[in-house]
């Protein structure tokens, strides 16, 4: 019995010989008995190994394993290297440099979005009307909030506050904008159409002396401008049939300045 | 398989997503566990694998490299943990290939939870390590490739590993008659 044979009786039992190897083997141990006693061996521990029958697990180890993991903050996840947008934002939002006043304007909004959440496969739709008309009727129960940051800034004029909220529900995104100042501000998405389907908005002037909240939508980009404070709401569904893996360009525009552009690897 | 994929699972959880998580966990429990309980022997210590194989790997979830299958480092998690639990709780001398031999009743081929008990202690004769690989070759069905990089070998160390432990455990199998039941 040398190496040869026992590398062709191991594949054997692997089932990863040729025929040919296969006649050989039955040759062999048909021929060498001491062959023949390791390739019972080996087959007899296959085949008991095969027919150990599956357990169940026991019907608390799922419930036992929710309740340890902790709550996660939300991550990032390895699939791509991106550049954090939350980062971004937080860094030109706490920038101690001097604001200059040229731009204290058009410097309000800041919005960007993390587009491998956005675009998760839709399990389902989501009647979009509910969010279309009256403020006071939107609904975001059963929504889940899936990124959250305030905008707080200050200069020797004014103090400016604001945020921007994403929430989603299954396919449909909806991504809420609240304003409170009185300083101008333009806030704009982009979206890549192949992926998102802008579906509608709504929002109101929560001071009366705003005015001139508008609205403008045109080719995969949602522009929002105002004089005063509002709240808004921009609802996007996910496509059918997104694959994903793609790159996607958010950019972000304030007062006519673009303020923040990325580009987002996007993941399935 | 659902339509979601592992991956997209993944990604959901980083972003806090629980319910991705629980998901994936429906998905493999029943694998970590099996693998576990035959590792490790008891029913006990191996739900106690199982829930901590799942606990690391969400607590580790972001080192996860996409470039491989999920279940893969999955499984990889589970054979390590289950390996060194064995390691651990080694509180009984293990029992030797004699001890098997003269302990266990002869072979009542009609008795088919017998013969599973049979096998099951046969195979506590062989290290955890060795116990790992064949479950992974003839129970989960992994190739070579995959045996290795869950058990970070080489594939000529998994074949020679493969070769010694499917030895020892056949022979056990067919000194107590085992094998024309087979």
């Amino acid at each position: 019995m040398n190496e040869q044979h026992l590398n062709l009786i191991q594949a054997e039992i692997d089932g990863l010989n040729s025929d040919s190897e296969s006649a050989q083997v039955r040759s062999l141990i048909e021929e060498n008995s001491e062959l023949r006693a390791s390739f019972d061996e080996l087959n007899a521990a296959k085949l008991a190994i095969e027919s150990l029958v599956e357990k169940e697990p026991p019907p608390t180890l799922r419930a036992s394993i929710m309740n340890a993991i902790p709550e996660r903050e939300t991550e990032h996840t390895p699939v791509a290297e991106t550049t954090s947008w939350w980062a971004g934002i937080t860094s030109i939002v706490t920038s101690p440099k001097p604001v200059s006043l040229a731009y204290a304007f058009s410097l309000g909004l800041i919005v960007a979005l993390v587009v491998s959440t956005v675009l998760m496969p839709p399990a389902s739709s989501t009647n979009t009307d509910q969010f279309l008309g009256s403020i006071g009727a939107v609904n975001l129960s059963g929504f889940e909030t899936i990124a959250e940051f305030a905008i707080e800034e200050e200069d020797e004029e004014d103090e400016r506050e604001g945020s921007v909220k994403v929430h989603r529900n299954a396919s449909l995104i909806v991504i809420e904008f609240t304003w409170d100042s009185g300083r101008p501000v333009t806030a704009t998405i982009t979206y890549d159409e192949e992926y998102l389907d802008y579906t509608g908005y709504t929002g109101t002037n929560v001071a009366e002396e705003s005015s001139n909240l508008t609205t403008t939508t045109e080719d995969g980009e949602v522009t929002m401008s105002s004089d005063g404070p509002f709240r808004h709401f921009v609802t996007l569904t996910v496509r059918d049939g997104y694959e994903g893996n793609d790159e996607m360009n958010f950019g972000v525009t304030s007062g006519g300045r673009s303020l923040l552009s990325k580009s987002l690897f996007v993941r399935k | 398989m659902t339509g979601t994929t592992d991956k997209l699972l993944v990604t959901r959880t980083l972003e806090g997503e629980r319910n991705a998580f629980g998901e994936l966990v429906d998905r493999y429990q029943k694998v970590v566990y099996n693998v576990a309980y035959r590792v490790v022997g008891n029913e006990t210590d191996a739900e106690d694998v199982a829930q901590t194989v799942f606990l690391k790997v969400y607590e580790n979830l972001a080192t996860y490299n996409p470039r491989y299958q999920f279940f893969s480092w999955l499984y990889r998690i589970a054979v390590n943990e289950a390996v060194n639990a064995k390691k651990r709780v080694r509180k009984s001398v293990e029992l030797t290939e004699d001890a098997i031999l003269t302990q266990s009743t002869p072979l009542d081929g009609a008795m088919a939870v017998d013969v599973e008990n049979q096998i099951g202690a046969a195979m506590m004769s062989l290290t955890p390590e060795n116990r790992a690989i064949l479950i992974l070759r003839h129970y989960q069905e992994f190739t070579y490739r995959d045996i290795a990089y869950i058990m970070d070998l080489t594939e000529q160390k998994v074949k020679s590993r493969l070769y010694s432990a499917r030895q020892r455990l056949g022979k056990i199998l067919i000194q107590k008659g085992l094998k024309t039941e087979l």
